[in-house]
């Protein structure tokens, strides 16, 4: 008797294994991660000019000459000016502090991409900037009609600096000259 | 009662062979990879949303970020018995799910692999599906949603959470 109530225990247990998965809540999980990077804008600050200076104009009102206050290799001034001229004050680079994401390629369009601005003066008295240049950090300089490119010094900002040839002529009124270079920033 | 005797070793050695081929397996979820919104420069409220195939919108004051990591759908992969319906159940059938303090909302999904595929759906309310007759195929979960950026200061980093996918034997 006892052989039998083990055989029938045996048999139920085994009928019990022939349940379809279905009768039964058979379920499982798992977590995806997700995920989002933010990174940060890019800024253009800290401005500085770009200057001639005072210049004393040519004598001669039929004498054109030029001051170059442009960029050499390594980003670093090459002020030149013409024997006419006279340089009374500091020429400068104008310079801007780009901040963005560390080590990240930009580019840099300056002047809209033109190579030409003519600052205005007195009495509707324009004077031109040509052959504008621009560089990054210690690179090399570009003209303003192509794009600069680079990347975000590994501190997160890198120094834009910009040159450029001014036209005086001997018949520049005597005065003040200004004008906005624009520029813009980018990641690539 | 000898006969009797004789008969039941049969019986039982026919149960215990017809059973084992009806054990079905539980189903399986695995992940293969997880859902990225990428990587944005943030300048105000804005979305980013991530579709079933990884493609990426923007709006507002959220750009793509190309030089980081790029957008790419969640990925999970159910498996068990062939032909037996399941549902696939994505953030508990709700259709948001939170992501640091943000929140994904629009959570959609696409089912390949199964017997009938499923195209890119709203995830509200899981969907159901069976999966392939053939023995070890799995059905193929792609998962997107719509990632709402507050225009509120943003900290540079990467923000982290976790999307449930669960599958479950109908």
């Amino acid at each position: 008797m006892n052989k039998m109530k083990r055989l029938s225990t045996l048999l139920a247990a085994s009928l019990l294994a022939t349940l379809p998965a279905g009768s039964a809540l058979a379920a499982a999980g798992i977590g995806i991660p997700a995920s989002i990077t933010i990174v940060p804008g890019l800024t253009i600050g800290s401005t500085t000019p770009l200057a001639a200076g005072s210049i004393s104009k040519p004598a001669n009102s039929s004498t054109t000459d030029y001051l170059t206050v442009g960029i050499a290799d390594g980003c670093v001034p090459d002020i030149s000016a013409g024997a006419s001229l006279s340089i009374l004050g500091t020429p400068t680079l104008g310079s801007a502090t780009i901040t963005g994401t560390p080590n990240a390629a930009i580019t840099v369009t300056t002047n809209s991409n033109s190579s030409t601005k003519n600052l205005a003066g007195p009495s509707a008295m324009a004077m031109e900037i040509n052959l504008l240049e621009a560089c990054l950090d210690a690179g090399t300089p570009v003209d303003a009609g192509v794009n600069l490119t680079g990347t975000i010094g590994a501190g997160g900002s890198s120094t834009l600096k910009i040159g450029g040839k001014f036209t005086i002529t001997g018949t520049h009124l005597d005065g003040t000259y200004s004008g906005s270079i624009m520029v813009m920033v980018e990641y690539e | 009662m000898p006969r009797f005797l004789t008969r039941l070793p049969v019986l039982l050695a026919s149960a215990l062979l017809w059973a084992a081929p009806s054990l079905a397996a539980d189903p399986d979820v695995v992940l293969d990879q997880g859902l990225s919104f990428g990587s944005v420069v943030h300048s105000g409220a804005g979305t980013v949303t991530v579709d079933t195939d990884g493609r990426a919108a923007y709006s507002g004051g959220v750009e793509p970020f190309r030089q980081g990591p790029m957008p790419r759908e969640g990925r999970a992969v159910v498996g068990g018995d062939p032909g037996q319906a399941v549902t696939i159940s994505v953030a508990g059938g709700g259709g948001t799910a939170a992501l640091g303090a943000w929140t994904i909302d629009g959570l959609v999904v696409a089912v390949d692999g199964v017997q009938a595929p499923v195209a890119e759906r709203s995830a509200t309310g899981g969907v159901t599906v069976s999966l392939s007759p053939i023995p070890g195929a799995v059905a193929e979960v792609r998962i997107g949603g719509r990632l709402a950026i507050p225009s509120s200061q943003v900290d540079p980093g990467t923000m982290v959470g976790t999307v449930i996918v669960e599958a479950t034997y109908e």
